[in-house]
Formats: structure tokens, sequence, C-alpha cells
């Protein structure tokens, strides 16, 4: 195992679920106060903390190179989304969401929808930055034979 | 690197002296050989000489084969496989089954989502590299 990327994976798990666990909390505060829900039970908090580590886990898993080092970023971000999707599904059953109530089912296929179209931006802007990569590749290597090509006319 | 021009009688004739023929020495022997290449092709039923450098890319279509230039299409006897093998250690490289291009005349390149690289010519045409030549054709442009 590569210590660097080990470093980086450890990095990104912390990081990720400092982001995931606040971001969850504000939107809880938030539903709570529009459904006028004045209690927050301990339990709940810790199987939300626990999404949101396993939510991170899979996201660091898939990224870093940790344990899978040749894969390119659209494979990677594929197999994040099928992981993330069987993963969501199985701990919002666990939760007994989306059993009962209406609202439950209606956030699993929330979340599989903004993650899907967060996944097209990112790879918009993957596409973007990766074609202006190429480009620069094709100017240096043209610039490079243009050269050779006014050598060689001097020569001959 | 030392140039010398020569005037002589005799026809032009172009001599390179090194330590060691190494591959910087056979590009340089394949860019001669191409700097005034032409093919022979057909224009309106007529026979013309195309400077390999002018040409935007090779197509072969139901076993003929054409070359594109900035604004006209002309039929050519060689095939695809031949002209790869005389062109591929210049500026042209394979990008399908059925397609030679000129690197020199692609304006910019980008990565397609099924992993395909899509180039724009210098004419706004678009041509794909398709996944068999996109190893390939990256190594080429050292990317």
């Amino acid at each position: 195992m590569n210590k660097k990327e080990l470093i980086k994976f450890l990095i990104w798990m912390r990081n990720g679920v400092a982001f995931c666990t606040s971001w969850l909390l504000i939107l809880w505060l938030i539903h709570n106060s529009i459904f006028n829900i004045e209690n927050i039970a301990t339990d709940s908090l810790m199987k939300m903390v626990l999404f949101a580590v396993g939510g991170v886990f899979i996201f660091s898993c898939v990224f870093t190179g940790v344990w899978i080092k040749k894969w390119r970023f659209l494979k990677r971000l594929n197999c994040f989304m099928v992981l993330f999707g069987i993963y969501e599904v199985t701990v919002f059953y666990c939760l007994g969401i989306g059993q009962e109530e209406r609202r439950g089912g209606l956030a699993v296929y929330g979340i599989i929808l903004i993650s899907y179209l967060l996944c097209i931006i990112i790879y918009q802007l993957y596409e973007k930055k990766q074609g202006e990569l190429y480009t620069q590749a094709l100017r240096n290597y043209q610039q490079r034979n243009k050269r050779g090509t006014r050598d060689e006319r001097k020569m001959v | 690197m030392n140039i010398k021009i020569i005037e002589d009688k005799e026809a032009l004739k172009v001599t390179i002296e090194c330590i060691r023929a190494d591959e910087q020495i056979s590009r340089l022997e394949a860019h001669i050989e191409l700097f005034d290449y032409k093919i022979q092709a057909k224009r309106k039923g007529e026979a013309c000489l195309v400077k390999a450098a002018d040409v935007l890319y090779f197509e072969a279509v139901d076993n003929r084969t054409f070359l594109y230039t900035q604004a006209e299409v002309m039929e050519i006897k060689q095939r695809l496989y031949e002209l790869e093998l005389v062109l591929s250690h210049g500026d042209f490289i394979r990008i399908s089954k059925s397609q030679i291009v000129n690197i020199q005349k692609i304006s910019s390149l980008r990565p397609e989502i099924n992993r395909t690289i899509l180039l724009t010519m210098c004419n706004e045409e678009q041509l794909f590299v398709s996944r068999k030549y996109v190893k390939a054709f990256r190594k080429q442009l050292s990317i």
C-alpha cells in the first residue's frame, strides 16, 4: 500500500466526515424548524454520523489510489454512484426510512437524482479541463514538429 | 547541429553524418523523406499531385480511398495501410479503422464520455479517435 495515498485517504476521510456531518446536521435543523420538531434523538444523530462516515468511506476508497490504482476518472465515478446507491438504499432500509412514510422514499430518490445531477456537472467540468490539457499537448506537439520542419528546410 | 549546403550539378542529395543513428536521427530521416512527399490523386477525373502536408485526413469508404484537403475531396489509388506505412513516421496517425489524420491540421481536442476523443480540424470538421486507437494517439502527443 502506498504511504502517500494512505495519508491522502485519511485526510479525505477526516475532511469528508466533517463536511458531510455539518451539512446533514444543518439540513436536519432546517427540516425540524420547518415541521416544528423540537427534539433531536441521540440515536438518530449517531445513525446520521454513521451514514456520513460510510458515504465518505466509499468516496475515499474509490477516488484515492489506496486500493484502486489504475482506474480512470469516469470508471471511478460510475463505481462510486453504484456503490453509494446500494449503500444509501440499505442504510435507509435499516433506519426504517421509506417503509412507512412516503417522504422517506422520496428522500432516497431525491438523493440519487441530486447525486446524478452533481456527477453530470462534475463530469462536464472535468471534460472541459481535460480538453484544455489535450489541446495544450497538441499545441506543444505542433510547435515541436514545426521547428523540426523549419530546420529541415534550412538544411535542404 | 551543423548544416552545410553544397551546390552541385547532381540531383538533390541529403547526407546525415552522426555519431550513432538513434531514434532522433531516424525521425529526422523520416521528416526529410516526407518533406516533399506528394500523393497522386484524381480531381474531377484528372490526375494531380497533392503535397502530404496539405492533406487534412485520409478516409477509406467502400474499398476506395479519399484524401481531404481544406476545400477539396480527391480519390487516391493507395490503400490506407500503404499510406500508414509511409506517413506514420511523420505527422500522420491512424485514428480509426478507416481514417488517418494529419496532426498538424487539428485545431482542438476533447475527450468524450465514451472514451473516444473528438478532433476538431482546422476547417471545423469533426472526427473521432476510436477507442482502439486512443492509446497510440495519446502516446504520440505525450499526454
